[in-house]
């Protein structure tokens, strides 16, 4: 079952793919044809993933979380770009390789989390993404995903900023040596 | 003949309990004895055939989850010796060795006319460890020990990452050659940990042996796509 789900498409590859743009109809009549009918707003992330891409996960205003749903061979990568000053995230990009619930979770994840300080998207929790995408109990764990990645890129930033402690200062150096 | 299928073992049961009852109900001395042995032998081999089928199953299942073993009377599951179809310290259902007959599984003397009007009662004794109703919570409990929560996520980087490279990879291959490329690396990593897999499984590391299966899945996954471009 979660297999059958975790053969479908990959997020990042969509665009690239020129599915976002031109082949609108395509991955929508496959998701409406599969054995379980997608909410539209599932559809609507596959087929529009928001903010798919990287940031440089070395600069010291980018915090990156990886996580992975091993059960389905699922990975999932969320970036956050933080003002230092305010702490709050400007940004957020993601890329996915997993089914079609993992790509509209992560989508929904970056939108959520853009323009929130960083203690209140801790707050954000599967369930919520899980319910406005109206996932079945047997995709909930893709939204898990999405806000295991949450956390893990917020955790990320701040052992970066730990790192090059309190002065702010990123030294060149120390970046190399994370990298 | 006597074989049936798991669902009839009750009747089966009850067969065998009505076929001894009959032949207790007879005074011994007034039975001739060749209808005598071959009522005890029919309901000794009811009694039997259903036993060996509940083991059988135990066993099959067994076979798949510790992947063989055996040979050994220790008990697969706590490691404590002296294990025989159950093991008298932790319950856990044991391997049965083909070789194992039924006079050595209901400790009887190997002769034609057994005369031991208690075999029901022992192998009530072994329904009691052995039946699939009750070893079959116990030892799935058992395995939930080393078992993977399918559900819960991991951040291992070094594991993600690779496999993140990898999925990149595939999805931005252009030619047949290149995803060859890949999809020949990426099967020869899944051999190898497919191997790891079998040797942490061995060695009861079941951490290891967890990671091993979550990188196969990832690796099979890759090889998927690999596929669909292909």
């Amino acid at each position: 079952m979660l297999r059958a789900g975790g053969r479908r498409l990959l997020a990042p590859g969509l665009r690239r793919l020129g599915f976002g743009a031109a082949g609108e109809a395509g991955p929508a009549a496959a998701a409406a044809a599969g054995v379980r009918a997608y909410h539209e707003r599932v559809v609507d992330h596959y087929n529009n993933p928001r903010n798919v891409g990287s940031f440089d996960k070395d600069d010291p205003n980018v915090g990156t979380g990886l996580v992975g749903a091993p059960a389905c061979g699922d990975v999932m990568k969320l970036q956050i770009r933080v003002d230092e000053d305010s702490g709050k995230i400007v940004d957020a990009c993601f890329k996915t390789f997993g089914c079609g619930s993992a790509i509209a979770s992560s989508s929904v994840a970056t939108e959520w989390v853009k323009g929130k300080p960083m203690d209140e998207v801790l707050t954000i929790k599967n369930t919520e993404i899980a319910k406005h995408l109206s996932l079945p109990p047997v995709k909930l764990h893709c939204s898990m995903l999405a806000e295991d990645a949450i956390k893990a890129a917020v955790k990320d930033y701040e052992a970066k900023k730990a790192k090059v402690g309190p002065k702010g200062e990123d030294s060149p150096s120390e970046k190399a040596a994370e990298a | 003949m006597w074989r049936r299928g798991a669902g009839l073992l009750r009747p089966h049961l009850a067969a065998a309990a009505a076929a001894t009852g009959r032949v207790r109900r007879h005074p011994a001395p007034h039975i001739p004895a060749v209808p005598y042995s071959s009522a005890s032998s029919s309901s000794c081999r009811q009694i039997l055939g259903t036993f060996r089928h509940s083991i059988g199953v135990q066993y099959r299942r067994l076979l798949s989850q510790a992947g063989g073993g055996g040979g050994s009377d220790a008990c697969w599951s706590c490691g404590v010796a002296g294990a025989f179809l159950s093991c008298g310290s932790c319950g856990s259902v044991q391997p049965v060795d083909p070789a194992v007959d039924y006079f050595q599984i209901f400790g009887l003397n190997k002769e034609y006319n057994i005369k031991d009007n208690n075999l029901e009662g022992r192998y009530k004794e072994w329904q009691k460890k052995l039946h699939p109703d009750l070893v079959h919570s116990k030892s799935e409990l058992k395995l939930e020990g080393i078992h993977v929560d399918e559900e819960k996520t991991i951040n291992d980087p070094k594991l993600l990452m690779e496999m993140m490279e990898i999925r990149e990879a595939v999805n931005d291959a252009s030619d047949s050659q290149t995803l060859e490329k890949i999809q020949s690396q990426v099967k020869e990593k899944l051999e190898t940990w497919s191997h790891s897999f079998q040797e942490a499984f061995e060695k009861k590391d079941f951490d290891r042996a967890i990671e091993a299966t979550q990188r196969m899945r990832y690796y099979e996954r890759a090889v998927e796509e690999t596929v669909k471009k292909l």
